[in-house]
């Protein structure tokens, strides 16, 4: 009996036991095969977090290297509104230490009492820091997180060209906003692995999953002739107390922008003290009516179509002549002029004569194939197309005033690329800014690939179309443009050792009172370039409404400014004087 | 029997111990990888600091200052010349003989009433740093910055072989 009981026992155990291991081996195979992927999936959602890393925007460099723009790491103050309970002492003393409003910041801690977010103060110094950490903070109430900080070591050179970066990295203004894409590259991800209380373990790096982005975006502005314009700007500014001015060089074989300043201005490093209108790029978000320094250009294109002759004279009424309904008036009465002396003169009458050959028509296209009417395509924001009327809109009065450079609206920039056509041999070449990239590496921005290969490789000039044949563009430029400096209106840019080509140019402007012509107001301005034969450098100069002084006329105003710049530039380029020679004979 | 069972056991725990050992290699080797791609981001903040320091004391503007200003010995080429700029070093004034013959001069002109073109025997002033020379902001100093994952900065990992 005793056996048998305890056999019995025993096979209970072993049955109680297989059950056991049954339900056990069952558990197994519903967690390991069963619920495998869900569990797989919660696990790794509880040890493994992704974080976006952003990549640090590129640094901006000119074209010889020098930074322009770069960033650095700064930290950021946030607090946890809901679990910071402090006394109004505590707020002062932190308001003190951040250089803060304590009402306003004691007024944003109590509207936010519910969130459990909030910043206190962005991108602080590493000293507001130190101090914010030795207040009496209550436990897992605050935090730093660091964030990327745009800095401009030059100040206010170049600053309209080169805009900036808001609070939240995004590109305002300049090319800060128009080459975006380059600059802030593509964020990267990096995976942080916790342990069971969720502390850090591990940054796991994935090369591929790293932030892309270029170390720098080169730029063709030259800091030096940048300084050279602003210099030049800056005593404009001081002598004749303008609305704006603006100065843009160019190199007329490539296109590329070598300085562009604007007046008013603001730096880059205080842009809490910004004037009003500052933030606008005069070189490319303004437009007046050119006046006398868009004459070239009728000129070339009436020879270019044989409407007149090199050595042809022109019958200038002696300052009075009657077009239709219209007199039309010279500065100084003339009698005859030859095309040249029509140019060095700045005869209005001549230019009408010359207008008349064209028609409305030929005007119309010189106007459009210089590249008036449409923007340049340069990569900055906030060009102007500038106005040119459709042709039906065009009259008898277009006839006289579009030669004289009225009754269409340019951009400086517009007219110092068409001028460029005109300088290298009748090719208009699309003006640039961005000469290429300097970088690590970003796949997505394919267009750029080769320049990634070989951070030497610039992009090349664009040529939009020819423009007139290089004769007539070298006869201009050579004869007319050139005497326009050696005994006409541009004499005050003359440079001792070099052949300087120009034009001045005066338009009056709307007096937006009468709706007419203002007798006071006008846009003064000088486009030069030099050497003649091979011109290396151009320079426009654009003086806005000159208020101080008697006089308003391109070549007194904006003539010296602009000379300055040529002069300084070319010595700076070691360009040869091509009158040295000369000088020295005599 | 027993020699057999001992040496399967034994074989078990060597391969587990082996086997830890291999995993804890390798999570230092991950870790050092961590560490060092953090080196490289503080290195990276590091070069960005000291070449907007180096810039900001280069800045053209400041280079045109000490160009312009007359004291500097600089001066502008004329055009034409290969150069930029000149050298031209100050001509030391010639004393005039009453300031090295005179010696009731200084009955005349006290230290604190000099005359122009009187020759400062006491040397240059002392030269006071520029105030420019400095980060008002103080955000060219050197800092370990933290990285997005607000790793702590006083966590000895991080802190292990940093500059």
């Amino acid at each position: 009996m005793s056996g048998t009981s305890g056999r019995a026992r025993i096979r209970f155990v072993v049955l109680i036991m297989f059950g056991l291991w049954t339900i056990v081996v069952g558990r197994l195979y519903v967690v390991q095969w069963n619920q495998a992927a869900e569990l797989a999936s919660y696990a790794s959602r509880q040890q493994l977090t992704e974080v976006t890393v952003p990549a640090r925007p590129a640094d901006i460099v000119d074209r010889s290297g020098r930074l322009l723009a770069t960033t650095i790491v700064s930290p950021s103050l946030f607090v946890d509104p809901k679990r910071l309970d402090v006394s109004e002492t505590f707020i002062s003393k932190l308001a003190a230490t951040l250089s803060l409003d304590a009402e306003e910041l004691k007024q944003r801690i109590n509207n936010h009492s519910d969130k459990r977010f909030l910043w206190i103060k962005r991108r602080i110094t590493d000293d507001e820091m130190a101090a914010v950490q030795l207040l009496d903070w209550p436990d897992g109430t605050y935090g730093f997180r660091d964030e990327f900080l745009r800095r401009y070591p030059q100040g206010h050179v170049a600053s309209h060209v080169l805009g900036y970066r808001d609070i939240d990295g995004a590109g305002r203004g300049g090319v800060e906003q128009s080459l975006n894409q380059l600059i802030e590259g593509i964020p990267g991800k990096r995976t942080l692995v916790r342990d069971a209380i969720g502390r850090i373990v591990e940054v796991a790096f994935d090369p591929d999953s790293e932030p892309q982005r270029f170390e720098a975006v080169q730029l063709t502005l030259d800091l030096t002739i940048q300084m050279f314009a602003e210099k030049a700007l800056d005593e404009v500014v001081r002598e004749w107390k303008p609305a704006g001015a603006c100065a843009i060089v160019m190199e007329p074989s490539s296109g590329d922008v070598l300085a562009m300043a604007s007046r008013p201005t603001y730096s880059l490093s205080d842009m809490s003290h910004v004037p009003e209108n500052a933030w606008r790029n005069q070189a490319v978000s303004i437009i007046y009516e050119p006046g006398s320094t868009f004459k070239p250009f009728i000129v070339a294109e009436a020879l270019q179509n044989g409407l007149i002759k090199r050595d042809e004279v022109f019958n200038c009424e002696n300052g009075e002549y009657r077009m239709g309904p219209r007199l039309l008036h010279d500065h100084h009465p003339y009698d005859r002029l030859s095309v040249t002396d029509v140019l060095v003169k700045s005869s209005n009458i001549g230019m009408a004569k010359i207008g008349e050959r064209l028609k409305n028509r030929g005007l119309y296209d010189a106007t459009l194939r210089f590249g008036f009417g449409r923007p340049t395509g340069i990569d900055l924001p906030g060009e102007l197309s500038g106005i040119v009327r459709p042709l039906k809109e065009w009259n008898g009065y277009s006839t006289g005033s579009i030669p004289m450079g009225h009754e269409l609206a340019v951009t400086p920039l517009q007219l110092v690329t068409a001028q460029s056509a005109l300088a290298n041999g009748g090719k208009l070449i699309t003006p640039r800014i961005l000469k290429g990239v300097q970088g690590l590496r970003m796949d997505s921005v394919r267009s750029f690939q080769t320049s990634l290969n070989d951070p030497s490789l610039a992009e090349p000039a664009t040529i939009v179309r020819p423009t007139i044949s290089e004769e007539v563009a070298r006869w201009v430029v050579e004869k007319p443009m050139t005497e326009v400096v050696s005994r006409g209106t541009g004499n005050r840019a003359q440079i001792p050792g070099y052949t300087v080509f120009g034009k001045t140019g005066t338009a009056q402007k709307m007096d937006p009172k009468t709706g007419e012509y203002s007798k006071t107001l006008h846009c003064s301005s000088f486009i030069c370039g030099a050497p003649a034969r091979d011109p290396r450098v151009l320079v426009l100069v654009v003086v806005d409404e000159p208020k101080s002084g008697s006089t308003h006329f391109g070549g007194t105003i904006a003539a010296p400014a602009a000379a300055s710049i040529l002069s300084r530039s070319l010595m700076y380029l070691r360009v040869p004087p091509d009158q040295e020679t000369r000088t020295a004979a005599r | 029997m027993f020699f057999r069972f001992g040496s399967a056991l034994i074989l078990v725990v060597v391969t587990s111990l082996l086997g830890i050992l291999v995993e804890k290699q390798n999570l230092s080797l991950r870790r050092e990888i961590s560490r060092q791609h953090y080196r490289m981001d503080v290195l990276q903040e590091e070069h960005a600091r000291l070449r907007l320091r180096s810039q900001q004391l280069a800045a053209i503007e400041r280079l045109f200052a000490t160009i312009e200003d007359k004291d500097s010995g600089l001066v502008p080429a004329k055009p034409g010349s290969s150069a930029l700029v000149t050298f031209r070093p100050k001509q030391p004034a010639e004393p005039p003989a009453s300031t090295i013959t005179d010696d009731v001069r200084s009955d005349d002109h006290p230290a604190d009433e000099r005359q122009p073109g009187d020759v400062d025997e006491t040397g240059p002033e002392p030269v006071e740093p520029n105030p420019r020379d400095a980060d008002p902001s103080g955000l060219t100093t050197r800092r370990v910055p933290l990285l997005f994952w607000q790793k702590p900065v006083s966590d000895p990992r991080l802190r292990r072989d940093l500059p």
